[in-house]
């Protein structure tokens, strides 16, 4: 069975659901700094794919 | 003695010291030393030291974030002094004053919240869809025009496309409140100036992290305070990233997000809070070091930030912070040497905060 999963990156931000639902991720390693957002982190792709990875793995329901 | 500067909460400022102070940063403005400041603040992100070559200067993510904005701030302050006697051909006894973001944090405190965000001192937040500040002294207009920001990419120095101050109170999603009372009290508590890898990294841990909680056992002050540690108020709670200082530039949004924040006269009053705060901390315990010491190695952090290696010059005890190490400025001229041991005390700088300086002050005749 296939998944959706939506990324979107405005403005600057991460913002992923699956299958309709929110993903939290959190930028914990190799997050990016910008100078446009210089006081704030943000995920990095790596974050990204763990986020998603852990949310395919659990059990439905 | 009696030239110890007395730097007041902006809400105890008189409606003729307000007119001063603004009358003044006005004044850099037009003389071109407003955005001496505005440059210099973008330039710590890539400046280099004596070597060049060999590092960036990072005056943000590391050790010297306190000590580099406590120079930047007397520099500031000095520059507004003459400012003022330019106008008034008085000499001047300006100076800087603080915006206390914790205890007036609340639009319900309206009296406080009103007078620095009034048209006759830092004018009020912005509208539209970028924030544009349409009324008060920095309005857009050509009183108040933007001469730089931090460009695409790293590129520093491009010239600003939007040269209008912007601000978004609260806009930002994940910031949509001021710091607490709590978050301070959990950070103060901290003993540890600054630790290994000396980066934005320095206690951070994959979430969720139920332990520690606020901000409990984290070797680093200074990253704390900086606002890059996620607080936990418990073991089952939400983590609240952007903290402390951070959170306040990611709150007024607009020009204060970005490297080129100074762009919003507001950065003067919310790092002058800053350095307060840090001066409470340092006062809980004089004995606590500054650190790194000198002769401290260069970490490794495999977080990437943007490099493996954390270079350390600049930041150590007894180096110089550029660009206060001897350069020809070409606005400015010579520049004097100031290394982190120089501004640990800021009561040997001259100047004290009231009231938390209340009794110190006093103790040296200031009534």
């Amino acid at each position: 069975m296939g998944h959706s999963i939506v990324i979107h990156d405005d403005p600057d931000e991460i913002a992923v659901t699956i299958d309709g639902e929110p993903v939290p991720v959190s930028g914990t390693a190799g997050g990016y700094w910008s100078p446009l957002q210089a006081y704030q982190q943000f995920a990095s792709l790596d974050d990204l794919a763990r986020a998603v990875a852990a949310t395919l793995r659990k059990p439905a329901g | 003695v009696a030239a110890l500067r007395k730097r007041i909460n902006q809400a105890d400022m008189s409606s003729d010291e307000r007119d001063r102070y603004v009358n003044a940063v006005l004044q850099m403005k037009k003389t071109g030393y407003y955005d001496w400041y505005v440059r210099t603040h973008i330039d710590s992100m890539w400046m280099t030291t004596a070597n060049p070559g060999t590092m960036n200067m990072w005056a943000h993510h590391r050790p010297a974030f306190l000590p580099w904005h406590r120079q930047l701030m007397l520099d500031f302050e000095n520059d507004l002094r003459t400012a003022d006697t330019q106008l008034t051909g008085k000499p001047s006894d300006l100076t800087l004053p603080y915006w206390d973001w914790i205890n007036y944090r609340s639009k319900k405190k309206f009296l406080w919240w009103g007078r620095i965000w009034g048209d006759n001192f830092m004018g009020p937040n912005g509208s539209g869809a970028d924030g544009k500040v349409t009324d008060g002294k920095f309005q857009a207009g050509p009183g108040w025009v933007l001469s730089y920001d931090p460009g695409p990419g790293y590129m520093p120095f491009t010239q600003a496309t939007v040269t209008y101050l912007t601000r978004q109170f609260g806009q930002d999603p994940n910031v949509d409140s001021l710091p607490t009372q709590e978050q301070w009290d959990a950070a103060r508590n901290l003993t540890v100036y600054d630790s290994a890898p000396w980066d934005r990294w320095v206690g951070v841990q994959p979430a969720p992290v139920p332990n520690p909680v606020k901000f409990a056992h984290i070797d680093s002050f200074r990253n704390v305070f900086e606002g890059w540690v996620p607080y936990y108020d418990s073991a089952t709670a939400l983590p609240v990233n952007t903290n402390l200082h951070n959170r306040v530039h990611v709150w007024v949004g607009g020009a204060m997000g970005p490297m080129s924040s100074p762009n919003d006269p507001v950065f003067f009053l919310h790092h002058c809070n800053v350095d307060r705060l840090w001066a409470q901390w340092w006062s809980d315990d004089p004995s606590r070091p500054y650190l790194p010491k000198d002769g401290e190695p260069n970490a490794t952090d495999p977080n990437n930030d943007p490099d493996t290696t954390i270079d350390l010059q600049g930041h150590h005890l007894n180096d110089p912070m550029p660009p206060w190490d001897g350069r020809n400025d070409p606005l400015k001229g010579p520049m004097p040497v100031i290394r982190p041991s120089d501004v640990l005390n800021h009561l040997a700088l001259g100047y004290g905060y009231w009231p938390d300086d209340k009794v110190s002050l006093s103790a040296v005749g200031v009534p």
